[in-house]
């Protein structure tokens, strides 16, 4: 993270101001998280002291999930980002990101059964890390293609779901979503 | 300077001839010879020893009547000629001493120049925008003469004119519109034709296969008209007759005999293979040349967008800019479809008139000849058929393209409708385009209905002469043997032989229109890109910052400067406000210091580097702009903050965010960085897209930053989180910000006032106040408003 944008630039690094102090990035070896169920998270760290009902947010929900993870407090209010889940310690990992899936909750598609289009509605029938599910679209563009093989569809009632990568789907369920994206 | 001139006698007068091909300026089409009449009589005016500098003419005479207007300048005086209906007068003389002002006016449709020569302003000449150039070269030469004294006139060589620098034709020379961007003079149309069979070297062995497979089916459909005539003779003839009425000897006897069932058999099976065969070669040269074609498509569509990411922003000025790109896109698919159908067809139709021709020549000559000698006639008659049909058809595709006009004009526009209950009379109008679509579509039925039965005899004409001169000779027995099989035979080849002869006629004008269209899209990836023409070595260094105009003038279209000899020095560091009328030039300043577009006159500095000579790349990746309506592409949120930085990571991405205090409303949408924007996603408000591109902005990192009314939309409150985002933003960079709202421009250490092209003040807020000028106006103008706004409420 210590990587200066400025350095490409020398002239630039005396007058402007340094953009990564706009970032409070925590230190994964110093936090220490555990759940507290319906309260949020329960943080320890010797930089933030004991903080309790800390939420979390992650900046990029579809692209990037277990990356760049805002700790908010109560008031909503930034306590810092955890840059990587994965540089935590077991335990605080595992806290971490069940509180994600249910603050925010998107699953992944992991089979196309069928769409149909009832009254120029677009129906999908998938079934879901979290089990079956019979989405219904606003429009045909609901269905976001975001590069590299992932794709993000958002339903009529505001639900994410998420395909990670396209190409790992089976071909039957591949030939149907690539015809009706 | 001596040798750049020598004195020559020209038939009319003695000139002082510049050297055009050397380094001195391109008097060019400036000096122009003066007329036979003119030339005898400004001799005789002329001293001694006095020499012609140069002579022009310009389109009006003062009164404003179209008429020739001649200035002749000397060197040691300037005199203008009227002509007139009795010969040539001389209308004001003056010598260089005399001259001490000159004002050249531009005005709607015409210019005026004046000059005082002692006793006040005089009309020295007038002239429309087509020679206005030559007023402002003058213009030039004058004020040069007013600031150095008459000795400047002998180094007119050493004044530098702007003329303008308009299309022309590299191998004629002609004058060519922009619009076209193609001589048609010089439009060879052969050498196009070479360009273009040149795109299909790439894929040659294709080419090469696709031919091969043309031949094949080509020569695969003559074998049935051959095959008929032998079943005919060989098989149906004798069995009816009897074995006696069949040739005597035949290749086909050793598969069966005369009249056998064998032989049918035999005959059967071959055109089985007949029928089988051509569709499945012909299917696979039908997917190989179309592999080629949308090949070549592809090629030239990236070659062509490509070159038009480098084409200078001048040329998506003008508002036939989409109407030029449509074009070029149609172009493109003009070519393809040459290449890739009507070339191969044009082959394969020769290939087959000439095989047709040749085995009827070869089967019965005379019979041949009989039958071929209508073609000619049939095939032009046709052709002024096809013509009257075109005209029609063209009229009634320009009646659908109304509909689509209009729909495309009112749907877009249906608040406006609703708001002002148009509904009935739109309805109305729709009702009247479709009853024009509709008559027009029942005059093309008419034509189409009567000159059916034509095309019909046209086809019938030539099996009538097959059956009646061939049953003629079958008849009466004469010459050469004329058999059933023989007349079936070539009753086959005549009903084959007609759709390439009319494909033919067909080609010449199709291969007309993909000849233009190769043209132009040759000429738009050979023409280079206008910014680029200067020799553009200088790879720009880090900018510090040091902003300078010198003299600068400038105008969109050459006749209307925007800028008049605008002057400033902005340092490095400084925040500078411009602040002026609508129209005054503020935009266009901005445009400049980003070197969008070059100057006419003078010359844009940064860093002391004049920017016509360094690399456009180089200059433009330190420079930001946050403008009124911040563009935002298709694509997540982060991806259009990354836009500046394409090596961003997420981490810079976030922390710019929050430095343009966007990064709130960011993670408040559901999908966070992620939320796509742009047509298909959220919808983002004004404000918002702001602060996007003032992170987009800040990522970048540039040493000059442009904020061109970046504030003008939003609220007070988001007004607010702006400024304060924008104060992160200029720390430290030089910024040059345009604002309506002068309470925005309370940062800037100083404030640039234009007023009509012209820098008119210059100084902080509190200096202009007191001065009372423009900017004090202004100012009070916008408190007196505010004053309005906050008593309303």
């Amino acid at each position: 993270m210590s990587e200066d944008q400025h350095d490409n630039n020398p002239s630039a690094e005396a007058q402007t101001f340094n953009l990564m102090e706009m970032l409070r990035v925590l230190d994964p070896r110093d936090l220490e998280v555990e759940r507290s169920v319906g309260e949020g998270l329960v943080v320890r760290s010797a930089e933030l002291g004991q903080l309790s009902g800390v939420f979390v947010e992650p900046c990029f929900p579809v692209t990037e999930r277990g990356m760049h993870l805002l700790l908010k407090d109560a008031d909503g209010a930034e306590i810092g980002m955890i840059e990587d889940v994965h540089k935590l310690d077991k335990a605080s990992r595992n806290a971490v990101e069940a509180e994600l899936n249910e603050q925010h909750f998107i699953p992944t598609i992991i089979r196309v059964r069928d769409i149909s289009d009832e009254l120029h509605i677009p129906v999908w029938q998938v079934d879901t890390d979290h089990g079956e599910r019979r989405l219904e679209l606003k429009r045909r563009h609901d269905v976001h293609n975001m590069g590299g093989g992932r794709i993000y569809i958002r339903d009529a009632a505001g639900n994410g779901y998420l395909i990670p990568d396209i190409s790992k789907l089976d071909p039957a369920s591949q030939q149907l979503v690539q015809s009706n994206s | 300077m001596t040798d750049q001139r020598t004195q020559i006698e020209s038939p009319s007068a003695s000139y002082v001839r510049f050297n055009t091909a050397g380094d001195g300026p391109a008097l060019g089409e400036l000096q122009q010879p003066l007329p036979e009449g003119l030339g005898k009589l400004v001799r005789q005016e002329l001293g001694p020893g006095e020499r012609l500098i140069f002579s022009f003419s310009v389109d009006m005479n003062i009164a404003g009547q179209y008429a020739l207007k001649w200035l002749v300048l000397t060197e040691r005086r300037c005199m203008t000629w009227a002509e007139t209906d009795d010969g040539y007068r001389i209308k004001l003389e003056f010598s260089p001493e005399e001259l001490r002002d000159v004002r050249l006016r531009d005005m709607r449709g015409n210019h005026v120049l004046f000059v005082d020569t002692g006793g006040g302003w005089k009309h020295l000449l007038r002239s429309s925008n087509t020679t206005s150039w030559k007023l402002r070269a003058i213009t030039k030469v004058l004020e040069t003469v007013k600031e150095q004294g008459p000795g400047a006139l002998r180094n007119v060589a050493d004044i530098e004119l702007k003329l303008p620098d308009r299309p022309v034709c590299k191998k004629c020379g002609a004058p060519i519109d922009p619009r076209l961007g193609v001589c048609l003079a010089c439009m060879n149309k052969r050498t196009l034709l070479v360009r273009m069979v040149k795109l299909l070297f790439p894929y040659k062995a294709l080419v090469v296969l696709c031919l091969a497979l043309m031949v094949a089916v080509t020569l695969l459909g003559l074998v049935s008209p051959l095959l008929s005539k032998w079943i005919m003779d060989l098989v149906f003839v004798p069995a009816i007759k009897g074995a006696s009425a069949a040739p005597q000897t035949s290749f086909w006897y050793r598969f069966g005999g005369a009249g056998s069932r064998d032989l049918l058999l035999v005959f059967g099976g071959i055109m089985l293979l007949m029928v089988v065969a051509p569709s499945l070669i012909g299917a696979l040269r039908g997917y190989t040349s179309a592999w080629v074609g949308n090949r070549i498509v592809v090629d030239l569509s990236n070659r062509v967008f490509s070159h038009m990411m480098r084409l200078s922003l001048s040329f998506y000025h003008h508002e036939e800019t989409g109407q030029v790109m449509s074009r070029i896109t149609r172009d493109v698919q003009r070519i393809h479809m040459f290449l890739s159908n009507r070339l191969f067809n044009l082959i394969r139709d020769v290939l087959m008139i000439v095989f047709i021709v040749a085995l009827m020549l070869q089967m019965h000559t005379k019979l041949a000849l009989i039958v071929l000698a209508p073609i000619p006639i049939l095939v032009v008659a046709s052709e002024v058929a096809r013509r009257k049909i075109h005209r029609i058809y063209h009229m009634l595709w320009r009646r659908y393209a109304a509909i689509n006009r209009f729909l495309s004009d009112v749907i877009p526009g249906m608040r406006v409708v609703k708001a002002f209950a148009q509904g009935r009379r739109e309805t109305g109008r729709f009702g009247g385009i479709m009853d024009r679509v509709f008559t027009q579509e029942m005059k093309a039925t008419r034509v189409h209905v009567t000159l059916q039965p034509i095309f019909g005899l046209a086809t019938g004409i030539g099996q009538l002469l097959v059956f009646v001169a061939g049953g003629l000779m079958l008849i009466g027995g004469q010459g050469e043997v004329v058999t059933i099989g023989l007349i079936m035979a070539f009753n086959g080849l005549m009903y084959r032989f007609y759709p390439p002869v009319m494909d033919l006629a067909r080609a010449l004008p199709e291969f007309e229109r993909a000849a233009t269209s190769a043209d132009r899209v040759f000429e738009v990836i050979d023409s280079e890109p206008e910014l680029q023409t200067g020799e553009r070595t200088i790879e720009m260094p880090p900018i510090r910052g040091r902003v300078e105009f010198r003299n600068v003038t400038f105008g969109y279209e050459p006749d209307e400067p925007i800028l008049k000899d605008i002057s400033f020095l902005a340092e490095a560091g400084e925040m500078i406000g411009l602040v002026g009328h609508s129209g005054a030039g503020k935009t266009t300043v901005i445009n400049l210091i980003c070197h969008f577009y070059k100057v006419n006159e003078g010359a844009v500095l940064i860093d002391g580097i004049d920017l016509t000579e360094v690399k456009l790349e180089s200059l433009r990746q330190q420079i930001g702009i946050v403008s009124q309506e911040p563009f935002l592409f298709s694509g997540t949120i982060a991806e259009n903050i990354a836009y500046s930085k394409a090596d961003a990571t997420s981490m810079e991405v976030v922390a710019a965010a929050k430095a343009a205090n966007a990064h709130d409303f960011i993670v408040d949408f559901p999908e966070g960085y992620d939320t796509l924007v742009g047509e298909r996603g959220a919808r983002i408000s004004g404000g918002e897209r702001q602060r996007i591109a003032i992170a987009r902005a800040i990522l970048k990192n540039p040493r000059i930053l442009i904020l061109d009314e970046a504030t003008a939309s939003v609220d007070t409150e988001t007004e607010e989180k702006i400024q304060e985002a924008l104060r992160r933003l200029i720390a430290g960079r030089t910024t040059f910000a345009i604002a309506h709202r002068l309470s925005t421009l309370k940062y800037a250490s100083r404030l640039l006032v234009l007023k009509e092209g012209r820098l008119v003040e210059s100084g902080t807020h509190d200096e202009l106040t007191k001065l009372g000028g423009v900017y004090a106006g202004l100012c009070e103008k916008q408190n007196r408003l505010a004053a309005i706004a906050t008593w309303s409420e």
